[in-house]
């Protein structure tokens, strides 16, 4: 496999690579279609006002799907080990989300380098839709 | 009411083809541009044997199973109310990079269901779902573990 990061060149507190989405209707319909989530609470605007919702909402894995970004475009292809995703609020149509990460920990354990990142995405008002923690194993220069 | 005897019970198997047409359709559908997940001479040079399957990609388990809504019906045999319920985490764990072309055998397990108290009274009850994911030399390759809460 080829290296994006080397273990050495990574500092704890390293910002990665964050990027923004605004999440529409359409989103939701292309993930529901790939991930297989036909709940219609999700994409059939009726049923989620009957549910007493303003609107439908985003399916969690959609945009914990699309967190994935940050960790495997700083880290390189391949490298994740654990990628765990807390669903801590809902993501609406026309939200815009901040999609970012930050490096907590680097440390070697049985003889594999390894970095914990904590992954997070926001919403347009600062509040946290996902909590994410991922740990890659990352080549040496060695 | 949430059917306690279901811990540690294995609830489904399942075969799941890892394929590159579901790949691409997936990487577009959480956009991502990588080409690794899309380009199979991209994917070669980077060292793998086929397009990579993107991380959460193995959630797609649920096209391969009967029930028409799997997690629904997951829910619904454990006792749970769909009304009261919400996805409280997911976690993947890789033992090693998987790509397209492989075709792996999946095992759905009820792990542990408990009880802790709601931050504002009531009590929430847990449960952990797990899907295991071997491959065709019987190694496991990724495992995806859930919590489902129930709200009291």
């Amino acid at each position: 496999m080829s290296a994006k990061k080397y273990f050495e060149d990574v500092t704890e507190d390293e910002q990665l690579p964050s990027f923004q989405q605004t999440i529409t209707r359409t989103h939701i319909v292309k993930y529901a279609g790939a991930g297989g989530d036909f709940n219609p609470i999700h994409h059939d605007e009726e049923f989620a006002k009957a549910a007493g919702l303003p609107s439908v909402f985003a399916m969690g894995l959609m945009h914990g799907g699309m967190l994935t970004r940050v960790i495997n475009d700083w880290a390189g292809n391949g490298r994740v080990k654990r990628y765990r995703v807390r669903f801590s609020g809902m993501v609406w149509p026309h939200d815009v989300l901040t999609f970012s990460g930050v490096v907590v920990r680097k440390y070697q354990d049985k003889g594999e380098n390894l970095v914990d990142c904590q992954l997070t995405v926001v919403n347009q008002k600062g509040e946290q839709n996902i909590d994410g923690t991922a740990t890659v194993s990352l080549p040496s220069r060695k | 009411m949430i059917n306690k005897s279901l811990i540690n019970t294995k609830l489904d198997t399942f075969d799941f083809p890892v394929e590159r047409g579901k790949i691409k359709e997936f990487a577009n559908a959480i956009c991502d541009p990588n080409p690794v997940f899309r380009d199979r001479e991209y994917a070669l040079k980077e060292g793998f044997r086929d397009v990579l399957m993107p991380i959460t990609f193995p959630m797609t388990f649920v096209f391969q199973q009967a029930a028409e809504n799997a997690v629904l019906e997951s829910m619904q045999k454990m006792g749970m109310d769909p009304n009261r319920s919400v996805h409280g985490e997911i976690e993947f764990i890789y033992e090693r990079p998987v790509c397209a072309g492989e075709t792996l055998h999946g095992e759905v397990w009820i792990g542990n269901i408990y009880e802790k108290a709601g931050k504002r009274g009531g009590s929430m009850t847990f449960v952990e779902h797990e899907t295991k994911f071997y491959d065709g030399a019987g190694k496991l390759a990724v495992t995806v573990r859930n919590i489902f809460i129930e709200k009291g």
